[in-house]
């Protein structure tokens, strides 16, 4: 037993060993080749890529792999929820990625800190027409730092067999309209059965709530004098909140402390009108994978979400970035690499993917009819959170998350948990 | 024994495994759960109101967790990390153990301190100093980086647990061994170590299942996804579309299997080492 | 001294582990008394016999324990000394991801973490919790894997089987995956709890949510916790328990002892080294626990579910204060030293024979 480990151990040793000097190899200047370049590229990209366009990935690998033969790339996938732990780990080493794949809600703590290598915008397609929610997460004192990955915008999803059957043939188009609508589905359902919600509203799910705050004309935080400071309190936001919670007060009966992780596996269940969520959430409801029933199929669709204001309720343009690490030593290949994953073949792969591009050309691609049409509509009025330094540790440390339940449960009234949301918010939304 | 006494005992024996059976049913119910789970079909398990038996049994789970790309590579990580670690700490744990349990030496006092001060040290403040280490060793992304970072927090249990097994075996049986001629280590091969059996194989227990389980170091230090164990492959089963219970549960029964496997083996060896009482005269 | 005495008086429940004072004569063992090895938890301090001592004189005997320890001593030193400096130190600094990123040396802050977090009411509240916790989960998993220990060896020796096959069951299932099984029994919308608990007539939990209230919430979290701990316990516990030789509980009851009384005065002292090593390990643990609190609240634990382990891990890695975090890092161990004092007694009582 004793040998088998020293064994191991010694073959471990030497690939350790062959490992680093294949890293020492290529210290010359002298420009190779690229057919000649050898060595590893290492991508790590969400799971998203995974689950929902592994084939594209595979593509870019292999043209990727004509330009340059001799590179073997390594695309490894990370989780959501735990990866910037790994990258903090890793971007403080010596071997780092080549590329990662930020939220862009992450990215603007990493640029103030020196994370990334800047990128030339020129060098990608469509980079004159980028989303300004991706562009802007990517951009510190005129420079560019990421790559726009793709978007995605919320929108209304509701069960077209229930509407029909409170005699409604089409979407809600304005406010009015949609609590109209609700108010018909949970006196014909609600009644029967005590956990119908007409329309799903998990008390903690904070995309949704502040898109009330900024339709109302509200911000989450706002810089002034060079620092920034928590606006949840100003009348406007308070206003949008308010609004969100009577929504959620009124045609909501689930459990208002969670948030909206599981909510295909809740609207799965065949117990909810309406809700808001991203247009693949109507797909996973009917998916038994994720916790939805195969038997709701073809009973979803999706519309553009009107707000209280008269116009489309301004969603949380969520999307993903992709950055080379400064420390990075094949940079080079790293923007190769990410001009072909990103370029418009692969942007129409994800547009076919239900998802929305990068770039405001081929939104318009996004076909109005479709399932993402009303995302594409929506996408317009997008925003997204403060780019503050600190904002990462607002999301992390779940300040939204909490001033929500507190009011959604009613344990606190709008105004004083915005109050005492601010005050968390000031104390973190500075820091590097 | 007079008969009264007799039927209270029996009636004691009664209520004593009834309640045995109760503490074991209470104790089984999630796992019960994980197995009903993993083995029903998709359509039962978030059946309202749940059903306590399953309507019919599926392997679509087991397929389908088995079919994901990395799997195979994932048991082998584990495998290896699990072995590695548990062989190597039984190996220099057993050493530190006999120093302890059959020496008295200047420093002694010292090296308890720190076994006892190691296992107090929360592991997530540890995480990037450990990581930075093993960066600058060339030891990330590497089994052999993980299996030293597990050596480390094992090693102070193991050497503890070991340090009362051989406490309990007679240094008499070594003194007759070195009257016979053996050295003072001669004699702990051939009377300590066979005596010690049950006691290695208790502690290589411990030592597995925190291996085997251990999640947050082996993120944070493999990178590559078919080097990463089978801890780390169960996450994703929860994907950003929901949790698929289904397959979280069948791969949750097949990462328990070799553990309990391996333990069920192992339990009856330790408990035939106690039972029957491995010095005789 | 040795395990055949007759029963000891309560005032003397301490002597098994009464260590021999240097150069005090030990009684020798009466030959072919039958010795059984030690379980995990019995810690009763081996008798150095005076061959091994006159051994010590020779310098290579001087050595050999140096050798032996040297692999565990070097191993500890490599992996875990210079990080745990780096944690230290760290926690003096004022480290940023700018930093961590370039590799520079942060700025030095002496004691000013320390200053603001011990200073901080809500530090304090999740220390206060943390201990409350730790006292629950120890207390209840002690009181259960005691019961559980003495009860296996009265039931049937099928029922002692499936006691230990769920038991082994139970320890082999990964945390993760006990998290996930609890988190969604005890779900709101579609957790087996509530609509158990529904069953029973006038009480209403459908959509009842446990998390709602902290006290709940913790509630079901320590019941994960306890669930975990309970088969380590008890089954070191019912190994030490073989240790007891029948005929001193034997010798007992014709004195008359019995139930509680027999327990303490007879099964427990030779016990006691077990019971102290599962509790100090359990609270230890209990104490740093942070991955069922992680996974229970689904990687975002609200303010009222910070423990010390969460506490910290948040500093670090959710809003960047790696020095804050490494501060309470620091801190929690200095409590558990703290608190683990009686338990370093003991130790080295035990080792004391230098």
């Amino acid at each position: 037993m004793a040998e088998r480990i020293s064994r191991f151990a010694a073959g471990v040793g030497t690939l350790v060993l062959l490992a680093s000097m294949a890293g020492c190899g290529s210290g010359d200047d002298k420009p190779v080749p690229a057919a000649e370049r050898s060595g590893d590229l290492t991508v790590w990209l969400t799971v998203d890529a995974q689950e929902s366009w592994p084939d594209l990935v595979s593509e870019v690998n292999a043209r990727f792999r004509k330009a340059y033969p001799k590179i073997n790339v390594r695309v490894q996938y990370q989780q959501w929820t735990s990866k910037n732990q790994k990258i903090d780990a890793a971007l403080a080493g010596q071997q780092v990625p080549d590329v990662v794949e930020m939220g862009n809600s992450e990215t603007t703590n990493y640029l103030v800190n020196g994370a990334f290598a800047p990128v030339d915008p020129a060098k990608f397609d469509h980079s004159e027409e980028w989303l300004g929610a991706l562009k802007d997460a990517c951009r510190m004192d005129g420079r560019t730092y990421c790559v726009p990955y793709y978007a995605g915008a919320r929108v209304g999803i509701y069960r077209t067999d229930l509407l029909k059957k409170v005699g409604v043939a089409h979407a809600p188009r304005s406010y009015p309209e949609l609590l109209a609508d609700l108010d018909k589905l949970k006196r014909k359902f609600g009644t029967k059965d005590k956990n119908f919600s007409a329309f799903y509203m998990p008390g903690r799910y904070w995309y949704a709530a502040m898109a009330f705050v900024k339709d109302a004309g509200g911000e989450m935080a706002v810089k002034k004098d060079g620092r920034w400071h928590g606006a949840l309190s100003s009348a406007r936001s308070v206003a949008g909140l308010t609004a969100w919670k009577d929504l959620l007060e009124a045609y909501y009966v689930g459990d208002r402390s969670k948030d909206n992780g599981d909510e295909p596996a809740v609207v799965g269940q065949g117990r909810v009108g309406m809700f808001y969520g991203n247009t693949w959430e109507a797909k996973a409801a009917t998916d038994s994978r994720s916790g939805g029933d195969p038997a709701l199929r073809g009973r979803f669709a999706t519309f553009a979400f009107p707000g209280p204001s008269g116009e489309l309720l301004p969603p949380f343009l969520g999307g993903s970035t992709l950055a080379i690490p400064a420390k990075s030593e094949n940079q080079d290949l790293a923007g190769d690499w990410i001009r072909m994953f990103t370029d418009r073949t692969a942007q129409r792969r994800l547009i076919a993917a239900d998802t929305l591009p990068n770039n405001t050309a081929q939104l318009r691609e996004v076909a109005a009819g479709g399932v993402n049409g009303p995302a594409a509509r929506a996408a317009e009025r997008g925003w997204v959170t403060p780019l503050a330094p600190g904002w990462g540790a607002v999301e992390k440390s779940n300040i939204l998350q909490e001033m929500l339940q507190d009011v959604a449960t009613g344990k606190q009234s709008v105004a004083d948990a915005a109050k005492a949301a601010d005050h968390r918010i000031d104390a973190v939304i500075n820091e590097n | 024994m007079n008969p009264s006494s007799a039927r209270r005992s029996r009636h004691g024996r009664f209520t004593a495994n009834a309640l045995g059976l109760l503490f074991s049913a209470v104790m089984a119910f999630p796992i019960y759960w994980m197995l009903l789970t993993a083995f029903r079909p998709a359509e039962e398990i978030h059946h309202s109101p749940p059903q306590f038996w399953p309507g019919h049994l599926t392997l679509e789970h087991f397929r389908r967790a088995v079919d994901t790309p990395t799997f195979w590579a994932n048991v082998r990580a584990s495998v290896l990390i699990g072995i590695g670690t548990v062989v190597v700490s039984l190996l220099i744990g057993t050493l530190a153990a006999f120093a302890l349990a059959r020496f008295s030496f200047a420093g002694r006092k010292a090296f308890v301190l720190v076994i006892l001060g190691v296992q107090m040290i929360p592991l997530a403040g540890l995480i990037i100093p450990v990581y930075l280490l093993l960066s600058d060793a060339g030891l990330t992304d590497s089994l052999l980086g993980v299996v030293l970072t597990y050596l480390v927090f094992m090693l102070p249990f193991t050497v503890w647990l070991l340090r009362g097994f051989i406490v309990g075996i007679p240094v008499e049986l070594e003194e007759a061994a070195m009257v016979d001629g053996c050295t003072r280590l001669g004699a702990f091969r051939r009377v300590v170590l066979p005596l010690l059996a049950p006691g290695l194989v208790a502690t290589s227990i411990y030592a597995l299942v925190q291996a085997w389980n251990e999640y947050v170091l082996a993120y944070v230090l493999l990178s590559s996804n078919d080097k990463q164990t089978l801890s780390i492959w169960l996450v994703s089963f929860q994907t950003s579309f929901g949790t698929d219970y289904g397959g979280l549960m069948a791969g949750a029964t097949l990462t328990a299997l070799p553990v309990a496997v391996f333990f069920a083996i192992v339990q009856r060896r330790v408990a035939t080492g106690l039972a029957t009482g491995a010095v005789k005269g | 001294m040795e395990t055949a005495d007759p029963p000891r008086p309560p005032e003397t429940p301490e002597t098994p582990e009464t260590p021999g004072t240097p150069g005090s004569p030990r009684v020798r063992r009466t030959p072919g008394a039958p010795r059984r090895p030690r379980t995990p938890g019995s810690r009763r301090q081996g008798a150095h016999a005076p061959g091994a001592r006159r051994a010590l004189r020779s310098a290579r005997r001087l050595a050999l324990p140096y050798v032996l320890i040297a692999p565990t001593v070097l191993a500890l030193a490599a992996v875990l000394g210079y990080p745990l400096v780096d944690l230290l130190l760290l926690s003096f600094q004022d480290m940023t991801r700018r930093q961590l990123f370039s590799g520079t040396a942060p700025p030095w802050a002496g004691l000013d973490h320390y200053r603001t977090i011990l200073s901080d009411g809500f530090f304090w509240t999740v220390v206060g919790r943390t201990a409350l916790f730790t006292v629950v989960c120890v207390g209840a998993t002690m009181l259960l894997a005691m019961v559980v220990a003495l009860l296996m060896r009265r039931v049937a020796p099928w029922v002692r089987m499936t006691m230990v096959g769920v038991l082994v069951a139970v320890w082999a299932m990964p945390i993760m995956v006990a998290a996930s099984i609890f988190r969604w029994l005890s779900d709101a919308d579609y957790g087996v709890v509530n609509w158990l608990l529904g069953l029973v007539p006038g009480l209403d939990f459908s959509k009842h949510n446990w998390f709602d209230n902290p006290w709940q919430g913790f509630a079901v979290i320590a019941g994960v916790v306890v669930w975990g701990a309970v088969p380590f316990a008890a089954i070191t516990l019912q190994a030490a328990l073989g240790q007891v030789p029948a005929e001193l509980e034997e010798a007992a009851m014709v004195d008359g002892a019995r139930g509680l009384q027999l327990f303490r005065h007879v099964t427990f002292p030779v016990i006691k080294p077990a019971v102290v090593l599962v509790t100090s390990l359990s609270a230890i643990w209990d104490f740093g626990v942070f991955n069922q609190i992680w996974l229970m609240r689904g990687g975002q634990p609200e303010k009222d579910y910070y423990l010390l382990g969460v506490y910290s891990f948040i500093e670090s890695f959710a809003v960047n204060r790696y020095s804050v975090g490494a501060a309470i890092a620091v801190i929690t161990v200095l409590m558990l030293l703290g608190g683990a004092v009686v338990y370093v007694r003991q130790i080295i009582r035990l080792g004391g024979a230098e």
